[in-house]
């Protein structure tokens, strides 16, 4: 199979996917106690209730939500939310960009100090391996709320860099994209070290078992440097297991966003989501069910494309 | 293994079974003055160990004092409900963190070690078969893992607890939590299951066998299997903290251990505030017990193939 | 008073319309105090009527008619005159039905509508259906919009669709001391001066003193303190949690901030049983459970001082109804009260016939079922969850057992809508001070009478009287008849205790130093309703 038919399958199935989650997030929004009308009903009549939940077609069979929700997707019209009285195409497609954006610097990041440190603390026992470890440990036992207010706070006490927002909102001059990296620090950080901590022991431990495999000590036989045998044979051999989880990343950071967002005032699509949730406005949950379902497709496509230029067996399909 | 390591996870185990005979207090007893006090230090003299009390000067800014002229004894030896001792500082309602954090721990680390061990018994099992058999096995069990990931967690929580009565026994949510975790986790154990299969059926031995005419469970148990052992050990201790942490986020919705049962998930969920983190970092005490847990469960799980580290670290 | 400068302030959450009428959200309110403006308005820091767009009004002999003259030379944001056809306007766009608009309930006395005419450009006659006793103030909430910019869309029937969150801000026009200039969704909204604004402060200095407020979208209370340390902004939109404060008392001493403090709030935290009858029937317990006597005793076992120290860390007054002394010309200090008393709760519970049967801690009635019940609470408030726990402590102590379950938000209010719950302990933000715009909570047939909610006819008589007597309180427009009718309806409320109230927080409010005459009142937004008198501290940096 060729690169670009892989690619071609993988949207195809993508679209899919997303349509998928959205009519099963339609499904369970159903099985919900509570519905957009429920927040404000203290203020309203029974009568006025119902006439809400009239209008938000509330009071149709599922069915005929379900089926009017897709004549409206052949126009690319994904219903209007509830709860900001607009299309929620459009409120999705404002949000979802800034949220790939965090997410994006994010999983670099976490990839550019996860798996070196991995491939560090996978090979040594040192003083400074050991350090690098306990450090892991310490992220993964906070949870990530904590830890994203902890750096708000830092950010906070030392004034390094701005403690929330995505630009100032001067408007001044400021080059709006060096105004965005500013901000981006502080939730790039807080979504990325818990995934980095995450990497760094995946990959010390596959690098560690590496190792121990025959073919190591065969290369340090034919007289290989130790270097050049954990960067040239082992490292590879490890990266399955690593290659194997960024699919799981990529969902983890979708979900990590929710809280980060919040904290670091981010304007992504996960505050949005959270937002629509509490609010049970049903197709604004749909709508960013489908973009984080979409995310997830090319996120794990992204992952496949780079792990068949670096083992091209990978496409190819195995049937026993 | 060394001994320390060992020595660590019984003294976690013991203290986990013996809280109620370990913690100082009940983890619900509350000192009404004592809302969010520091930790107290022991002193030790002839008279045996003995603390100052701690008397409130300022209710709202939270302010005390130490009495330096009053000794008052530890509350192992004898209780006294007017001067109690806060060994690890009190919580916001004035309860010792340290019995909390003592009694928190079979809660929160049973719940905890029973969704890991299902959630890496499911995991490994699916992404195994995945992993071999390839194909539609493969794709169904990847786009469900992947449909987990995506779908809105909240709306499953609210949905199931809806079903549920309003007053749970700790057994019913235990046992509703585990498979909520189990079912949320297993796509990210078998997702690196899977793509090591996947690698390590490439290779020479695997195909060798399978030539050789070995059973396809016999491939799996004896070459697949093993090849995944170092990734499910890491999975382990990843998991293991997640759960714990990810008890408070349920509780949230209402799905939570039952009023009165403490647990760290939830202890640390309401110091994740920058009062409580400024002004009574204290508070966060249970994040220490969770990281001594990740500790002992790396240190456990440390991989077979370690002395070769060491060597390639000693001749390189 | 220095002119100029943007003040930051802080928005929890993001309005989901800038078009009132549609929407009630509290940042939706924040940003239509800002931009809009109504004919009178309540002085939030006296609590009295005053005059605004409306620079005075007579009252015909039978209170129906009031005739208000607007002021002279008013103009919109973008220059257009201001005329009572636009008020005129406002009253048909609340009550087309196709706007289903939010206010449109508010602005009706036994549910019929008020009318509106405009004999000439500056005279309104407003004439209610029958008398009120609040009369108009309850336009108070009745933002005037522009006919020559929504007239098109209520004749086409989009005007509940008009003035969304994606409309340009340059469409929007008002007649508040701010123009919106810039909307930046998940971030931030910036107004700038409305340069036809009409008010002048005293000097005779037309007002705003400000150039331009800010409201950064901050969607956490922590995020929000940090940035007011920071001084990344002036002021936030709520005030200070009990647990903040210590902290906001250091950063006073260090010169960042100001605490203002704004008085008693107005809505303190309800505790309340499931008064349905039809609940009851089948349950056993409902022959103790859903008696006065029984909430009498709760009432006796709860140490007021006690849970105000443990629950607000004493930055509360102990509460015994629902009207709080935050509530200026409405709160009776001589309310019935239930002192703190444990051994006259015990006996109440014995009078029920609860007595302990066996070894638990807990009381049994004659049939042995214990005395145990259910309270739902939603997390994420500090005040509540800390009650809870005081209240099942308190309650243990006569050998009840309060079982509490938290649900999360939606599930609880779809409970409490449908009847299905024992009791529940949650708080809700009352409208106005004056009881007679709250007939929501006090008639039996009200949406907001939490422990039995829209009854076809009362299902008491202590509720029928309370109907009765709040009908009455809010037809009379002899305010010493109202008072004395609204005592009597607080002493039926207090000897039938259908909820309970405990302590009602002090409103602690944390201000840059550079904000100038902040005026608090106790409700929200406790600073920026009087956004026009607002001002910075000398020479204003660019933020």
């Amino acid at each position: 199979m060729t690169l670009a038919r892989f690619v071609v399958r993988r949207a195809v199935g993508g679209v899919v996917f997303a349509l998928v989650v959205a009519s099963l997030t339609l499904l369970l929004a159903r099985l919900v106690p509570g519905d957009a009308a429920t927040a404000e009903a203290l203020a309203m009549s029974p009568a006025e209730r119902a006439a809400v939940r009239a209008e938000l077609g509330l009071d149709q069979p599922l069915l005929t939500q379900y089926a009017h929700w897709l004549q409206g997707l052949a126009r690319f019209d994904l219903g209007q939310s509830s709860l900001f009285k607009r299309p929620v195409a459009d409120l999705v497609g404002e949000r979802a960009l800034n949220t790939a954006l965090l997410a994006t610097a994010a999983l670099v990041v976490a990839s550019l100090v996860g798996i070196p440190l991995g491939r560090f603390t996978g090979a040594s026992r040192g003083l400074l391996a050991r350090a690098v470890r306990a450090a892991s440990m310490a992220i993964l036992s906070m949870p990530p709320l904590l830890s994203a207010l902890l750096l708000v706070f830092i950010a906070a006490q030392t004034g390094w860099f701005p403690i929330g927002g995505m630009t100032s909102g001067r408007l001044d001059g400021t080059d709006w994209f060096i105004d965005v990296l500013r901000h981006l620090p502080v939730p790039v950080l807080a979504l990325a070290l818990p995934l980095a901590a995450t990497l760094e022991r995946v990959q010390a431990r596959a690098m560690a078992e590496a190792i121990g495999q025959p073919f190591v000590d065969a290369s340090r036989a034919r007289g290989l440097t130790r270097d050049r045998t954990l960067r040239v044979h082992a490292w590879p051999v490890s990266l399955a297991p690593v290659l194997g989880i960024y699919g799981v990343l990529v969902g983890a950071l979708f979900s990590g966003s929710f809280v980060v967002e919040i904290v670091t005032s981010w304007p992504g699509l996960g505050r949005l989501l959270f937002d629509a949730l509490r609010s049970r406005d049903v197709w604004l949950v749909a709508g960013c069910g489908a973009a984080g379902a979409v995310s997830l497709a090319v996120g794990t496509t992204v992952a496949d494309v780079l792990h068949a230029a670096l083992d091209p067996r990978m496409l190819e399909r195995r049937r026993r | 293994m060394t001994w320390r390591p060992l020595l660590l996870l019984i003294g976690l185990t013991l203290a986990a079974l013996l809280a109620p005979a370990l913690a100082p207090y009940g983890p619900a007893e509350r000192f009404g003055n004592h809302l969010h006090a520091p930790p107290m230090r022991v002193h030790l003299d002839g008279g045996g160990l003995y603390a100052y009390p701690l008397t409130l000067v300022d209710r709202l800014e939270q302010r005390f004092e130490m009495d330096p002229t009053r000794r008052t004894a530890l509350p192992w030896s004898s209780r006294d409900g007017a001067t109690p001792v806060f060994l690890l500082g009190a919580d916001s309602l004035g309860r010792d963190v340290l019995s909390r954090t003592l009694h928190g721990a079979r809660a929160s680390l049973g719940l905890a070690l029973v969704a890991t061990a299902g959630t890496l018994l499911l995991g490994a099992f699916l992404g195994l078969w995945a992993g071999y058999a390839g194909g539609l096995v493969e794709r169904v069990v990847v786009t469900v893992g992947d449909l987990l990931l995506v779908l809105p967690l909240l709306y499953v929580v609210v949905a199931l607890r809806a079903a549920l009565p309003l007053v749970l026994p700790l057994g019913t949510v235990v046992t509703a939590l585990a498979l909520i975790f189990v079912a949320l986790g297993w796509p990210r154990v078998a997702r690196g299951v899977r793509a090591i299969v996947r690698a390590e059926s490439e290779r020479e031995y695997v195909q060798a066998a399978v030539a050789l005419g070995a059973s396809h469970w016999r491939v799996m148990r004896r070459h697949l299997l093993p090849a995944c052992l170092g990734y499910l050990a890491v999975q382990t201790a990843l998991l293991v903290p997640m759960f714990v942490l990810a008890e408070a986020t349920l509780s949230y919705i209402g799905l939570g251990f039952p009023d009165g049962v403490p647990s760290w998930g939830t202890a640390l969920s309401d110091a994740a505030s920058v009062a409580a983190m400024t002004r009574a970092p204290w508070t966060l005490a249970p994040a220490a017990a969770v990281f001594l847990v990740v500790l002992v469960t790396n240190v456990l799980l440390e991989p077979a193939g370690h002395d070769a580290v060491a060597d390639v670290s000693r001749s390189g | 008073m220095t002119r100029g400068g943007t003040l930051v302030a802080s928005l929890r959450s993001e309005p989901r319309s800038f078009n009132r009428l549609v929407s009630r959200d509290a940042a939706t309110e924040v940003v239509t105090l800002l931009t809009q403006a109504r004919l009178v308005r309540v002085n939030r820091a006296t609590q009295q009527l005053e005059p605004w767009l409306a620079e005075r009004w007579t009252t015909s002999s039978d209170s129906l008619v009031y005739t208000l003259v607007l002021r002279n030379g008013l103009r919109w944001s973008d220059g257009t005159s201001f005329t009572s056809a636009d008020v005129v306007f406002t009253f048909n766009a609340v009550f087309d039905p196709r706007t289903k608009s939010v206010l449109a309930s508010s602005l009706e006395v036994e549910g019929q509508a008020l009318t509106a005419t405009a004999p000439d450009d500056r005279t309104v006659v407003v004439t209610f259906p029958r008398p009120f006793g609040p009369g108009i103030r309850l336009l108070d909430n009745l933002v005037i919009l522009p006919k020559h910019r929504l007239e098109a869309a209520l004749t086409s029937g989009s005007f509940a669709q008009s003035w969304t969150p994606a409309t340009p801000p340059a469409d929007i026009v008002g007649m508040g001391p701010f123009v919106l200039s810039s909307y930046e969704p998940g971030q931030r909204l910036t107004f700038t001066r409305n340069p036809h604004y009409w008010r002048r402060d005293a000097a005779g200095e037309p007002l705003p003193y400000l150039d331009g407020v800010v409201f950064e979208i901050v969607p956490d209370q922590n995020a929000e303190l940090l940035r007011l340390q920071s001084g990344q902004i002036d002021m936030t939109q709520q005030q200070l949690r009990a647990e903040d404060y210590a902290m906001a008392r250091d950063l006073e001493r260090k010169g960042v901030l100001v605490m203002q403090e704004a008085g008693v709030g107005l809505d303190p935290d309800v505790f309340f049983f499931n008064l349905r009858p039809a609940v009851w029937a089948k349950d056993l317990r409902g022959t103790w459970l859903a008696t006065d006597g029984f909430r009498q005793a709760i009432s006796h076992a709860v140490d007021r001082e006690a849970y105000a120290n443990t629950v607000f860390l004493g930055a509360a007054v102990p509460v015994h109804g629902p009207v709080t002394p935050g509530n200026k010309e409405w709160f009776w200090p001589d309310v019935p009260r239930y002192q703190f008393d444990q051994a006259k709760a015990r006996a109440l519970l014995g009078g029920l016939g609860l007595a302990n049967r066996d070894d638990d801690p807990w009381l049994e009635d004659a049939s042995g079922t214990d005395a145990r019940f259910t309270m739902l609470v939603f997390k994420g408030n500090t005040s509540l969850e800390r009650g809870a726990q005081v209240l099942k402590e308190r309650l243990a102590a006569i050998g009840v057992d309060l079982q509490v379950a938290p649900l999360e938000q939606g599930a609880l209010i779809e409970r409490l809508l449908a009847g299905r719950f024992e009791s529940i302990f949650f708080n809700y933000a009352s409208s106005d001070i004056d009881p007679a715009m709250q007939r929501d909570f006090w008639l039996s047939s009200g949406s907001a009478h939490i422990w039995n909610i829209s009854q076809a006819s009362p299902a008491t008589s202590w509720e029928a009287q309370i109907d009765d007597l709040m009908t009455r309180q809010a037809a009379s427009v002899d305010s010493s008849e109202r008072v004395r009718l609204f005592r009597d309806v607080q002493r039926v409320f207090s000897e039938h205790l259908p909820a309970l109230y405990f302590a009602a927080p002090r409103i602690y409010l944390a201000v840059s130093t550079r904000v100038r005459n902040p005026s608090p009142g106790v409700n929200r937004p406790q600073l920026l309703w009087s956004a026009d008198t607002l001002a910075l501290a000398s020479a204003p940096t660019s933020r």
